[in-house]
């Protein structure tokens, strides 16, 4: 297959990225500059993100780079979805980083690739692409987990994702196996083909076993146990990579699989997948109520949220690629914007993140724009109207009460509603009196450095999207997916 | 020019942010010229574009499609403005006098450290406003309907550190909920029933869906009359505007006096439509403003705190606007509710002059005589007070005159009756309020200086300043002659031809509405200034002290209330405490955190555990897929 | 979709299956656990005849270098493989293919000299390393330099 410079074109925002690696690793190895080889990496990444957006904006057929990509409105929009995550991690890190003793510039080297991962991703059409994406995707995230490796909880949290990660890649990988055995081609348009006439059991169980691992990956119940341990140990902004650009990622490979690869066809596993849905929010949920550390409360609340979106993915019929995008787009908005609080609160210190609810008492009387921040973005995580989590959960029932999900709608409800408790919980201690001992302070700069600029413009995203959410709504609109056929 | 409309409510919103993001950084000053200048700048968008809209062909109205919320399906509400001469009226008046009065406030509050807080409130509550009176869907003058209450809450609360206060706060906001409650069902009829919130469309749609005297129009028309009741502060929900005295004067002259608590009447004429569908509903509003009328009149007749009695007159008088609108009077109610504006917002305005030079005593027996001592806020509150008793050519005079007149003329004898009864109150009550606190010998020397905490001097002395003087004068001009303003409406508010007898009629109605309150007047001069041992003595009797007590107790509606809804609802809730339904209602939060600590244990933190975990439920899955 | 009896025939050939293979692996070691003789004495746990006594634990701890260094070898022996498919196939790839395998060769200089550079092929510790003039703020070399 010869590749015309139509299909470069089309391939610049992942080429961009990957030049960018290659210039961020010389760099590194010629000139260790924390500042330089940051701003080298976000540069590259930024004009990547440029690229995708003006492609996207432009609008054009979707092109077919070599049976393993396909560039499209839909590989654009998460593209740049995961860029904007990687870009906000990259700021978070540098800001999270000035404290840190030891090398600090093999942190943006392993953001990027991770990134490529991701961009690959919301490009695979194909299981071979699928399967290097999100290897790609992970282990470059091993490391970054792990990257304060002094500290035993990274370290903790770095091995047991490998481990785990390994696992769930092995389920995966037998799975596509199974498929291929049956269908004969790794094509997502050809398993769809096969899919919509009559399947063996074996190309079933393969379908379910390359579930199993998409879902460990979205950190569905009963695949979530990972979850709270890792966001634990990882690193602030690693964290908050690993919540967004990493998930969105994966759900946008899903999605995809699911609209092409005929993964509706597959009635009993849609079944089996609305009820881990339902479990992870269930689930989720409740084990977020009591718990005091504001990471592992955000990686229950991860679960819980994808379980929402994964009910705009079950619900199908015509809005649902929109809806997962609308859950998407705001859920990567407001986490961008909580953990960025998380990480602008800890990053001086060093020793341990500012992650127990303590730290946050009284943040409002010492940080009042910082407790105002994580006040809208927990109401956003909350769905409370006019912010841009309200829109997301607006378009995830709607999706469900179209396809008449009662009882998953149900769960969602329920699930809100316990989820209010816990927000609030954090939300209220915002606002106590002082404790005597402050132990964690952002630096009283915050406001200069970019990672403060960088929460502060993922707030007035946010705000944006609630309150006038039809341009967000129109981009979604560009990066839609037609059923073949 | 009316491409900038959206400017109008930009600007206080802006203040709003600012004096928000600001808070005390910002100096008293700037936050006057922030406070009051983006009202300021509202006020002069407001009189470019009455000015041009004036010009255009009668029945012109102009609508700004600001942004489509989201459309999700085939749901998509529309933020839209339009101005049109109802619209361009309320804009007027929430822009014009809300800029005098913030004018007023700047020198008011000044001192009080949370000033900034203040007017940034006081930004937010203009925006809220303009907000619903721009509103072209009911979605929006809802939001901005939410919004006035919210300000109006947060302004009552303002020195929150007194609990009292924050009481008031509450119960206003509770009461007014009750009301917005019904108003949402009402609005969720209406889509229901004619598949839009927009009001054009909805008013135009409701005659052709809904027949007259139906059901669903009479329950849609009812439960607006339900928010605007509560908004209002009529009968049955009346009782939280007392209370709400207890923010700053300003406020009360601004939310509680001018704008927000006429926003009830500018809603019931915004869906006239459907309360002429149900006939039942339009009576309902003129009786309701009739009693309330009354009532207010008779409390207003009973009590000494300066700010109450005024508080009164405003329930009274909005009464008077829902009498018209009753009575099919919905120019003149809209007419007497810009008249109500000036001379209300001059009256409250001057009382708080009056309450700042007594070193913040409200009680009108412990001051007398301040017409020599502050001569200058006597004659704007005497004017003030002219208007309100509608004497004849001032403001008040026109727009009560023609909602009487129009009143009897299409035949509701009894609303004209009550109308009438209400002036002749109206006159009563507010010279008593003169003469007391005005006439007479003053009762606050012998212990001024004991009772004075604030570090004032002593002396009761004419506030000066241009500041205070400039929003008096303004608004006591507007209150003078405002009733020469000519507004026409005609082309959003039906005006029903008048009968040709009925016309003949005319001046001696006048004359005799002058008359009543003339006479309400000249009692209260006899019996307040001339002879108050007599108006003590039928205080005393028998009859008297069952009156006056139950008068002064606003015809004991907090108590009953109190009986009717609080007392019995906490008598439930002991009685239920236990109960099966509580711990049916618990339930959730108890299965939460029994399921919490049963997942809990289920977090060990070992790896082998997660990855059997993982592997079994894989297991699962696969042999779900399996099987189903 | 299969018709029914077919979906059912393979349920239950895996269910049968499933439990024969269970049954089989129990019977197998319950039998011998049954049967099989016990006995225990020091001398049973050593080696039988043949064979050298045990010396230590086969558990050796290496250098952790030696690990990365087999690793460097393991990635770009297979990275090296790709190249051979190039080599048979250069010219039928053209000189589109040459561009291709001179950005994979680039890019495999690349990491060579970034390990190369980072002092990741240096066998001896940090710490026992002469300091070298060509990298003189490897926070490596001094640990516990200030943070900016």
């Amino acid at each position: 297959m010869n590749l015309g410079s139509a299909h470069l074109t089309a391939l610049t925002p992942m080429l961009l990225v990957s030049a960018t690696i290659v210039i961020v690793m010389l760099a590194i190895a010629f000139k260790r500059r924390h500042r330089g080889n940051a701003t080298l990496a976000v540069f590259g990444l930024n004009l990547a993100l440029l690229t995708s957006l003006g492609m996207l904006y432009i609008g054009h057929e979707a092109i077919t780079v070599t049976p393993l990509f396909v560039v499209d409105g839909y590989a654009l929009f998460y593209t740049a979805l995961i860029l904007v995550a990687t870009l906000a991690t990259a700021t978070l890190s540098y800001a999270y980083l000035e404290g840190f003793k030891g090398e600090r510039e093999e942190m943006y080297l392993l953001l990027c690739l991770s990134a490529l991962g991701g961009v690959t991703l919301a490009c695979a059409q194909h299981f071979a692409s699928l399967f290097i994406g999100l290897e790609l995707l992970s282990v470059p995230l091993y490391a970054m987990i792990a990257y304060p490796v002094k500290s035993r909880r990274p370290l903790e949290g770095g091995l047991k994702y490998l481990v785990l990660s390994a696992v769930a890649s092995a389920f995966m990988l037998f799975g596509i196996a199974l498929m291929y055995s049956q269908v004969g081609s790794l094509l997502f348009l050809d398993v769809g083909a096969y899919f919509a006439g009559s399947a063996s059991p074996i190309a079933v169980v393969g379908g379910a076993m390359l579930l199993i691992g998409l879902a460990f990956k979205l950190s569905l119940v009963p695949f979530h146990m990972w979850t709270p341990d890792v966001y634990e140990g990882a690193p602030a902004p690693v964290a908050n990579y690993l919540a967004t650009a990493s998930k969105v990622a994966v759900f946008a490979v899903l999605t995809r699989y699911f609209v092409e690869a005929g993964g509706y066809y597959q009635i009993s596993l849609v079944k089996v997948l609305s009820w881990l849905a339902f479990l992870s929010i269930i689930l989720g949920n409740v084990l977020a109520v009591r718990q005091n550390n504001v990471k592992r409360m955000l990686a229950y609340s991860s679960i819980a949220h994808f379980g929402y979106c994964m009910v705009a993915l079950i619900a199908g019929g015509p809005l649902a690629v929109e809806a997962v995008g609308a859950y998407l787009l705001t859920y990567v908005v407001t986490s961008l914007g909580t953990f960025g609080v998380v990480t602008l609160t800890s990053s001086p210190m060093g020793e341990r993140d500012a992650d127990a609810i303590y730290d946050y008492r009284g943040l409002f009387w010492r940080r009042p724009y910082l407790a105002s921040i994580l006040t809208a973005m927990l109401l956003s995580l909350a769905g409370i109207p006019l912010t841009a989590g309200f829109i997301g959960k607006f378009y995830a029932i709607t999706a469900g009460v179209d396809a008449h999900l009662w009882w998953l709608l149900g769960a969602l409800v329920v699930g809100s509603a316990i989820g209010l408790y816990y927000y609030l919980r954090l939300m209220v201690s915002l606002f106590l009196r002082d404790p005597s001992n402050r132990q964690f302070n952002a630096p009283l700069d915050w406001a200069q450095r970019t990672g403060g600029i960088m929460t502060l413009l993922a707030m007035l995203l946010m705000l944006a999207i609630g309150i006038y959410p039809q341009p967000f709504i129109h981009l979604l609109q560009l990066a839609s997916l037609t059923l073949p056929g | 020019m009316f491409e900038f409309l959206f400017l109008v409510f930009t600007f206080p919103l802006l203040g709003f942010l600012t004096l928000a993001i600001g808070r005390q950084r910002i100096s008293e000053n700037a936050a006057a010229y922030i406070g009051v200048g983006s009202v300021g700048l509202s006020a002069l968008l407001t009189a470019i574009i009455g000015w041009q809209f004036y010009h255009q062909p009668a029945g012109f109205s102009y609508t700004q499609e600001l942004w489509t919320w989201m459309s999700v399906g085939d749901f998509s509400p529309r933020f839209a403005l339009r101005l049109d001469q109802l619209s361009m009226l309320m804009m007027c008046v929430i822009c014009g006098v809300g800029f005098f009065i913030h004018l007023f406030a700047s020198w008011y509050m000044r001192g009080d450290e949370a000033y900034p807080r203040f007017f940034a409130y006081m930004n937010l509550f203009v925006t809220a406003m303009l907000f619903l009176v721009l509103g072209d869907n009911l979605l929006f003058l809802y939001f901005g309907w939410e919004g006035v209450g919210l300000a109006s809450y947060l302004l009552i609360g303002f020195w929150y550190q007194d609990a009292a206060n924050g009481a008031a706060a509450r119960k206003s906001f509770i009461i007014t909920r009750v009301g917005d409650t019904f108003m949402a069902i009402g609005l969720f009829i209406i889509f229901h029933g004619l598949g839009t919130l927009n009001i054009q469309d909805a008013m135009s749609l409701a005659p052709q869906k809904w027949a007259e005297g139906g059901t669903m129009v009479t329950a849609a028309a009812l439960l607006l009359l339900g928010g605007a009741v509560g908004k209002s502060a009529q009968l049955p929900l009346q009782t939280w505007l007392p209370d709400a005295m207890a923010g700053p004067t300003p406020v009360s002259a601004l939310i509680h006096a001018a704008t927000m608590v006429t926003a009830g009447v500018y809603l019931i004429a915004r869906t006239h439509v459907l309360f002429e569908l149900s006939p039942f509903a339009l009576d309902t509003v003129g009786w309701i403003g009739g009693i309330t009328l009354l009532l207010a009149g008779f409390t207003a007749l009973t009590q000494t705190d300066i700010k109450k009695i005024l508080a009164y007159s405003t329930m009274s008088q909005i009464g008077y606007m829902f009498l018209a609108l009753g009575a099919g009077a919905y120019q003149p109610a809209v007419f007497h509710l810009m008249t109500h504006a000036f001379f209300k917002a001059l009256l409250f305005l001057s009382a708080g002059s009056v309450i700042l030079a007594c070193h913040h005593e409200q009680d009108i027996f412990k001051m007398g005589g301040l017409r020599k001592k502050i001569p200058f806020t006597f004659w704007v509150f005497l004017i003030g007070s002219l208007g309100l008793v509608a004497f004849p050519l001032t403001s008040g005079f026109f727009s009560k005159d023609k909602i009487l007149f129009e009143a009897w003329a299409y035949g509701h004898h009894a609303f004209y009756w009550m109308g009438l009864g209400g002036a002749f109150l109206t006159g009563l009550y507010t010279f008593r309020l003169i003469f007391i606190a005005f006439f007479g010998e003053s009762r606050a020397t012998h212990d001024a200086h004991a009772h004075d905490d604030h570090g004032h001097g002593g002396e009761i002395t004419q506030p000066k300043g241009g500041d205070h003087t400039l929003p008096l004068a303004v608004l006591a001009v507007a209150a003078l002659f405002g009733g020469w303003i000519h507004i026409p409406l005609d082309a959003v508010l039906p005006q029903p031809a008048i009968s040709e007898a009925a016309e003949h009629v005319e001046y001696s109605m006048m004359a005799a509405s002058v008359g009543v309150s003339f006479l309400g007047i000249f009692l209260a001069w006899f019996f307040f200034l001339k002879n108050p041992a007599l108006a003590a003595g039928i205080k005393q009797s028998a009859i008297g002290q069952l009156l006056f007590r139950w008068w002064r107790a606003a015809f004991g509606f907090d108590w009953l209330y109190d009986l009717l809804f609080v007392k019995p609802y906490l008598f439930i809730v002991r009685l239920i405490r236990r109960d099966v339904a509580d711990q049916a209602i618990g339930l959730l939060p108890r299965l939460t955190l029994a399921f919490n600590s049963l997942f809990s244990n289920t977090q060990t933190g070992q790896l082998r555990w997660y990855a059997g975990m993982t592997a079994a439920g894989a297991v699962v899955v696969i042999a779900a897929v399996i099987l189903i | 979709m299969a018709p029914i009896s077919a979906w059912s025939a393979n349920t239950w050939s895996l269910i049968v299956y499933t439990v024969a293979v269970i049954g089989i692996v129990g019977l197998m070691l319950g039998l011998s656990w049954i049967l099989g003789g016990r006995d225990w004495g020091r001398a049973k746990d050593e080696q039988f005849e043949s064979g050298v006594l045990g010396q230590g634990t086969a558990r050796l701890r290496f250098s952790a270098k030696f690990y990365l260094v087999a690793m460097f070898f393991v990635i770009f022996d297979v990275e090296a493989l790709f190249l051979y498919a190039w080599a048979v196939s250069v010219r039928e790839a053209g000189w589109a293919g040459f561009i291709e395998a001179s950005i994979f060769i680039f890019i495999l200089a690349a990491s060579l000299v970034y390990l190369w550079k980072i002092g990741a092929l240096e066998w001896a510790p940090a710490s026992r390393r002469p300091s070298s003039p060509s990298e003189p703020d490897s926070p490596a070399a001094k640990p516990d330099r200030p943070a900016r």
